[in-house]
């Protein structure tokens, strides 16, 4: 049916003075297996073929995008190529025939069957409420398979594949003891998760969210801090795209000018490898069909790169690094990564605490996508944790705000911790330890 | 869109197959979204999002599926997968009457399929123009265009057969202000459930110059300080704060499994006497407005709370069967690609009984909250978080200096019994909400609103 759309397509957009036409196809596939209480809450599927079409007329480049190709109306969607083509006046540049080769279709491999990951799911979730009795509600328990291929056809015929697959597993449980109510929400990410991997979900998830039961604010004022692993990904999330170079190009990030320069401690570096084992971004080429690279953007606290697309890379003289993504695929190219990771040290966490002697350990942070500002780098966001005395967890803590400047915390990192937590989408992954910062503002009471 | 002979198939096979419940939802939305900077066109986006979303119930089991093929016998063999293992009792269906055409209740005047894209680029250029024109420290300003023509078909095996076409029309304007110290961003984003005519009255170059006006502010503002004060929060989108202290939590996707920390509290009294918090759906062309839910309800004026009473969730079909409580017309997706549960439509807080200058005046020391950018909240704990994109101190009964980069932060319950002071100036703003079901048009408003003492998490 695709290749009868693209065919017919291309014919009506000819016969109408739309030439050079490239194709950008992304199909996926889903599966989201849910248990409640040791019954199946929720099975979703999905299955959909997403098209978006560039095409060249009067010289000028024109766009549009069309969902269900069985029932498109193609006179439309020519005559909104045309109109984009005809008021924005931008020269249409056919994009450079490609070279890059397809790496990653062998790694795709059967979606689980929902029987065998439901059995998982039932004894995660019997694994949860037997760690503690005041294990009291596991809200959600869920895994996920996500397959996407996306196809890339130039006008002269060319043409790239490439395929990403990945597992979520989810768990949020409810822990009570009289009066007091905590919540934790744990999840994992990769290629293909495993039973086993499920079950040190449950346990994590239980021992964190009963350890919270008797959580209580601290005082407001400065604080050294460790960021426990999983809440240094969603930082490095939140802040990478101060890395783009679109961004940079637009002022809207403060690294603008900083390529060269050292902007974090020497003990951090951040390395991007679109074929780390770990990593769920597995491309071979961006989405512009440059070749994705290996490279380190931080090295030792030296910035070495921004990221750049064609466009970022035309402006400010250098080569594509690879990383120009959709991130809708119904958008143009912007920028973002494939798979990051923070090159871990040598400290375990209850060693990260022994040096620390004194601070809190911070497990999780909300709101993030509020509270972190990407172009300036400030945040301030509602944080949970423990406070650490002597090197060793006092008592849990809640109900505070860690506030600063994401780029003078990583100055002032000091230590490094051995042991990973992975996060992200298909819209870029990381790995990353935990980092002891030297001091960092926390509001309380 | 889809026969009314296939969706009976559709059904009629979902319930020999063990559901007890059916539906087929089936969109068609033309998109229009178009991002500039400065003059420059960055980003056209323009077509159609098309699909179709099926949901089986039996009992408390659900079984979604989404697809972009809507060749029958994919959808019917979709069924078939979807259905697998599903051992209930065959439900009964009512047959599909005559297809009940909704929309009408907000009059939409120029639909945006007829509206040529430079009409469009002419409200970017005056808003871009306004914005930079500001001040000389106004570097950059991106503005993105939207409007959105949503057609939907949503049938149902309990009978509902109902066609929609829900019209949404939005700008979005960011500004950049720069000087030695740094970068700071202003934003506003009014929208509407209007056609292309929502600019023939709408001030286009206010909100540029108010989003301006925030960033310049914000370049001379200092950080936060951060502990405990009283906090002011103005009419507007400040009513966010109410959204995400306890609208989420009131959901019956929280409530139902008894997860939220006001489950089983209906009747009681959760708030200060001065909060009646609304959640109203059918506002004449407001931009979380909806004529139809997306399970084929119409929607309602919901009073959650009332005078500090907890009177009502809000109730989709599947968590009302958890509850055994009937829908209330809040069930809300994105898309196709999302099954509906319960979400906030145009939810704010009723007007109470103070003015604004009498709620300044009577702060000694506190912070006064412009504007909100954006928060969440654990609905199991109720703990909640809001970030500030414009605030001052108040000191002395009057607002002082602008500080910047604040998250406030506190717990719903708590929060809730904290309002000493409710104004008279309600008013309704525009945003999204990004939650279970996809990212929601929705409205959050309240008039000036003091919460006697919070969690101010600042920076210093």
């Amino acid at each position: 049916m695709l290749q009868r759309f693209i065919d017919a397509f291309t014919k009506e957009a000819n016969q109408t003075g739309i030439d050079r036409l490239e194709f950008y196809i992304k199909e996926c596939q889903g599966q989201t297996v849910q248990v409640y209480k040791q019954e199946v809450e929720r099975i979703s599927l999905s299955d959909e073929t997403l098209v978006f079409i560039e095409g060249e007329y009067e010289g000028y480049k024109g766009s549009t995008f069309v969902e269900s190709i069985g029932s498109a109306r193609i006179s439309e969607h020519l005559n909104v190529i045309r109109q984009i083509a005809q008021h924005n006046k931008e020269p249409f540049k056919p994009r450079p025939t490609f070279t890059a080769q397809a790496r990653t279709k062998g790694i795709v491999h059967e979606l689980p069957s929902i029987e065998k990951v439901t059995e998982w799911l039932k004894q995660g979730e019997q694994r949860a409420y037997g760690f503690d009795k005041r294990v009291d509600n596991v809200g959600v328990s869920s895994h996920t398979t996500h397959r996407e291929k996306v196809t890339l056809l130039g006008a002269q015929g060319d043409r790239l594949e490439d395929t990403v697959q990945f597992d979520r597993v989810r768990m949020s449980l409810v822990a009570r003891d009289g009066a007091a109510v905590q919540s934790a929400f744990e999840s994992r990410l990769g290629t293909s998760i495993d039973q086993e991997t499920l079950l040190s979900l449950a346990d994590q998830a239980a021992e964190k969210v009963v350890s919270q039961l008797e959580a209580s604010p601290v005082k407001t004022g400065q604080y050294a801090i460790i960021l426990q692993n999983s809440l240094v990904c969603d930082l490095i999330l939140a802040f990478v795209p101060g890395l783009y170079a679109d961004r940079a190009q637009k002022k809207m990030s403060v690294l603008a000018n900083k390529v060269g320069q050292t902007i974090t401690s020497s003990l951090f570096s951040l390395v991007e490898d679109p074929h780390l084992p770990s990593g769920i971004v597995t491309r071979s080429f961006d989405d512009e069909g440059t070749p994705t690279q290996g490279k380190a953007i931080i090295e030792a606290g030296r910035l070495t790169t921004l990221l750049h697309n064609l466009e970022t890379a035309r402006a400010f003289k250098v080569q594509s690094t690879g990383n120009g993504f959709k991130s809708l695929y119904r958008e143009q190219p912007a920028v973002s990564p494939t798979n990051l990771y923070v090159p871990s040290g040598t400290y375990t966490l209850p060693e990260m605490m022994k040096e620390m002697r004194s601070g809190l350990l911070i497990t999780d942070c909300d709101g993030i996508s509020a509270g972190a500002n990407s172009v300036s780098g400030d945040f301030s966001l509602i944080a949970k944790g423990y406070l650490v005395e002597n090197g060793a967890i006092q008592r849990a803590v809640n109900q505070i705000t860690i506030g600063g400047n994401y780029y003078e915390m990583l100055n002032n990192v000091s230590v490094v911790g051995s042991e990973y937590a992975t996060g992200g989408s298909s819209g870029g992954f990381i790995q990353a330890p935990s980092l002891l910062v030297n001091q960092l503002f926390v509001s309380g009471t | 869109m889809l026969t009314r002979q296939t969706i009976d198939k559709i059904l009629d096979l979902a319930l020999e197959l063990g559901g007890d419940f059916a539906e087929v939802y089936q969109e068609d939305t033309r998109h229009n979204n178009i991002r500039a900077l400065h003059d420059r066109v960055e980003s056209s986006s323009c077509g159609r999002e098309s699909g179709i979303g099926l949901r089986i119930f039996s009992g408390l089991n659900s079984r979604y599926a989404f697809t972009t093929d809507e060749a029958e016998e994919n959808l019917l063999q979709l069924v078939e997968n979807m259905a697998q293992s599903l051992t209930g009792p065959q439900g009964t269906k009512v047959p599909l009457g005559d297809r009940t055409i909704y929309g009408n209740a907000h009059s939409i005047i120029c639909m945006p399929h007829n509206v040529t894209y430079n009409r469009r680029m002419d409200v970017i250029r005056r808003a871009t123009s306004a914005g930079m024109a500001y001040a000389p420290e106004i570097v950059q300003v991106s503005v993105g265009y939207l409007d959105i023509e949503q057609e939907v078909v949503i049938a149902n095996s309990e009978g509902v057969y109902a066609e929609d076409t829900r019209v949404k029309t939005r700008i979005l304007i960011n500004a950049y202000a720069q000087n030695e110290k740094g970068i700071q961003n202003g934003y506003y984003g009014p929208g509407a459930m209007r056609g292309f005519e929502y600019y023939d009255d709408l001030d286009i170059e206010w909100y540029a110059k108010e989003a301006a006006r925030v960033a310049v502010t914000m370049l001379g503002a200092d950080k936060c300080p951060g502990g405990q004060m009283s906090v002011v929060v103005d009419n507007g989108f400040g009513g966010l704060m109410f959204h995400e202290a306890c609208g989420h939590s009131l959901e019956a996707s929280s409530v139902a499994k008894g997860t939220s920390e006001f489950s089983g509290k209906v009747g009681q009294q959760i708030a200060s006497p001065l909060v009646t918090l609304i959640d109203d759906g059918t506002i004449a062309n407001e931009w979380g407005s909806l004529s139809v839910d997306d399970e084929g309800q119409p929607t309602q004026k919901n009073v959650l709370i009332e005078n500090g009473i907890l009177k009502s969730y809000m109730i989709d079909k599947l968590n009302g069967r958890r509850l055994q409580m009937k829908p209330t017309g809040s069930a809300r997706r994105q898309s196709y690609r999302f099954a509906p549960t319960s979400r906030m439509t145009n939810t704010y807080i009723a007007n109470g009984p103070h003015g604004k200058e009498e709620i300044i005046a009577s702060t000694d020391q506190g912070l006064f909250v412009k504007y909100i950018n954006g928060g969440s909240v654990n609905p199991a704990t109720g703990d909640f978080n809001f970030n500030v994109s414009e605030a001052y101190l108040i000191e002395s009964g009057k607002i002082t200096k602008p500080v910047r980069g604040a998250t406030l932060i506190g717990n719903g319950g708590n929060i809730l019994q904290q309002v000493d002071m409710v104004g008279n100036n309600l008013e309704i703003r525009q945003g999204y909400c990004y939650a279970g079901s996809g990212a929601l048009f929705i409205g959050a408003g309240q008039p000036t609103v003091r919460v006697a003492t919070m969690t101010v998490g600042g920076a210093q």
